[in-house]
């Protein structure tokens, strides 16, 4: 594997909780079984056919994380298949690597792991107006302190 | 046509306020650290403002108790995070071999054919997934079984205007089925939750320079209650640090007491002997 994809495989597994470690590992292995296996390499091919370019591999790979994550009859924390989804991005550039198809360079890297987290979330069906919904609808951090500290003095003085 | 056809699989499962921010957290964070590792600002800066979205609405949404957004989210999940970490690794292991076997070629092309071929090789999967453990707390109730539960106003399938449920008082949820039909994760283990979203529209996909600005863009204009939740973060560091100064100097008391106590049973040394 080129050895940029290499640190960052590792630099991402590092920050994996050691407890979900073993799941991060089990999706990687499940992604790569998927990726290579010969019943789904035509899934690939057609996924490629579309284009080596950042936003076709970005796409394909969350494709694949979105497998995995209904697989899983999504029982899998978003802190373990985030970071599969990533080590799984560097296994599919090596494998394009390898083949001739890319140059895996680092702005090539970071322009697929743009790709890769705007697919993900969208698949999610995360967007700018969901999240507004999501956290929009809480009330904001500081709105209920200045009614909280009105205290006994204040209130015996006419809550000033 | 195939990414449509796989963000069809999510539209009939509900998706919490947890996930989707524990989401946005997480992508953020994989996303700085690629952005270290190749030297890209730009991916470094998404990367840190999504990490803080997902954090602070978080903490905000009250899907995180607590100082600080990380500490209490391992926490929350330390005792479901080894049954979720059990289950869902059992799981995958099984249902990836069932994707394998259950996957045509070309199957995710067609989208009504993809949603029979794969709930199949789901279905396989749940039989294997182990049994979770007494400690796993009670969950929001699995949305594909409303029935079982009380009574909980809005039937799931219902939305409201904005698209959202609300849940009744959580303390009348009864404990979650066990078995393989009880998805247990730290994401969804969350009591606090209180927002269902029945069903996740399949957005079509946009590209994702315009994706990351309509998201940086959104941050822009939150930066009010992203600032106070960061302030509040800091607050509740800083407060844990006191905290921790403060069972430090109390535990230097102790000892200088317990010291204090050994002295006077010291026997004097040999000036101070000569002296007496």
């Amino acid at each position: 594997m080129n050895q940029l994809l290499e640190q960052t495989s590792a630099a991402i597994l590092q920050r994996v909780d050691p407890r979900l470690r073993p799941v991060v590992e089990k999706l990687v292995e499940s992604g790569k079984r998927v990726m290579y296996s010969e019943k789904t390499r035509e899934l690939a091919m057609q996924q490629l056919a579309g284009g080596t370019d950042p936003e076709n591999i970005g796409a394909g790979v969350a494709q694949l994380a979105g497998m995995l994550f209904t697989e899983s009859n999504r029982t899998v924390p978003m802190q373990a298949l985030a970071p599969a989804s990533a080590v799984l991005l560097a296994e599919a550039l090596a494998f394009l690597e390898e083949a001739g198809a890319v140059q895996v360079d680092e702005q090539f890297l970071a322009a697929c792991t743009q790709a890769l987290g705007a697919s993900f979330l969208q698949l999610l069906g995360i967007t700018p107006e969901k999240l507004q919904e999501v956290i929009g609808q809480q009330p904001a951090a500081g709105a209920a302190q200045p009614a909280a500290q009105q205290g006994i003095v204040a209130g015996a003085m006419g809550g000033a | 046509m195939a990414f449509a056809a796989v963000a069809a699989l999510f539209t009939a499962e509900a998706v919490t306020a947890t996930m989707v921010l524990s989401a946005v957290a997480e992508v953020g964070a994989v996303m700085t650290v690629v952005g270290v590792v190749t030297k890209s600002k730009e991916l470094t800066k998404i990367g840190g403002i999504m990490a803080l979205v997902g954090g602070v609405g978080s903490l905000i949404s009250g899907a995180v108790s607590g100082a600080t957004a990380a500490g209490a989210e391992a926490a929350a999940g330390a005792a479901a995070g080894e049954v979720a970490a059990g289950a869902s690794a059992e799981a995958l292991a099984s249902s990836a071999g069932a994707l394998e076997s259950g996957l045509a070629p070309g199957v995710l092309e067609v989208g009504a054919e993809a949603a029979m071929s794969i709930p199949e090789a789901a279905a396989a999967a749940q039989t294997m997934a182990p049994p979770p453990t007494p400690q796993a707390a009670p969950v929001t109730p699995g949305i594909a079984e409303p029935a079982a539960l009380p009574d909980l106003g809005p039937t799931v399938g219902e939305t409201t205007g904005s698209g959202l449920q609300e849940m009744r008082d959580i303390s009348s949820i009864p404990q979650a089925p066990t078995g393989a039909e009880a998805p247990i994760s730290p994401v969804e283990m969350n009591p606090n939750d209180q927002f269902l979203k029945a069903g996740t529209k399949t957005t079509p996909p946009t590209d994702s320079k315009t994706f990351w600005g309509n998201l940086t863009d959104f941050a822009k204009k939150n930066e009010t209650w992203l600032k106070g939740g960061l302030s509040g973060l800091s607050t509740g560091y800083q407060a844990d640090q006191r905290n921790n100064l403060y069972s430090r100097e109390l535990d230097q008391r102790q000892q200088r007491i317990n010291y204090g106590n050994q002295v006077a049973n010291y026997t004097p040394g040999i000036v101070a002997g000569a002296i007496r």
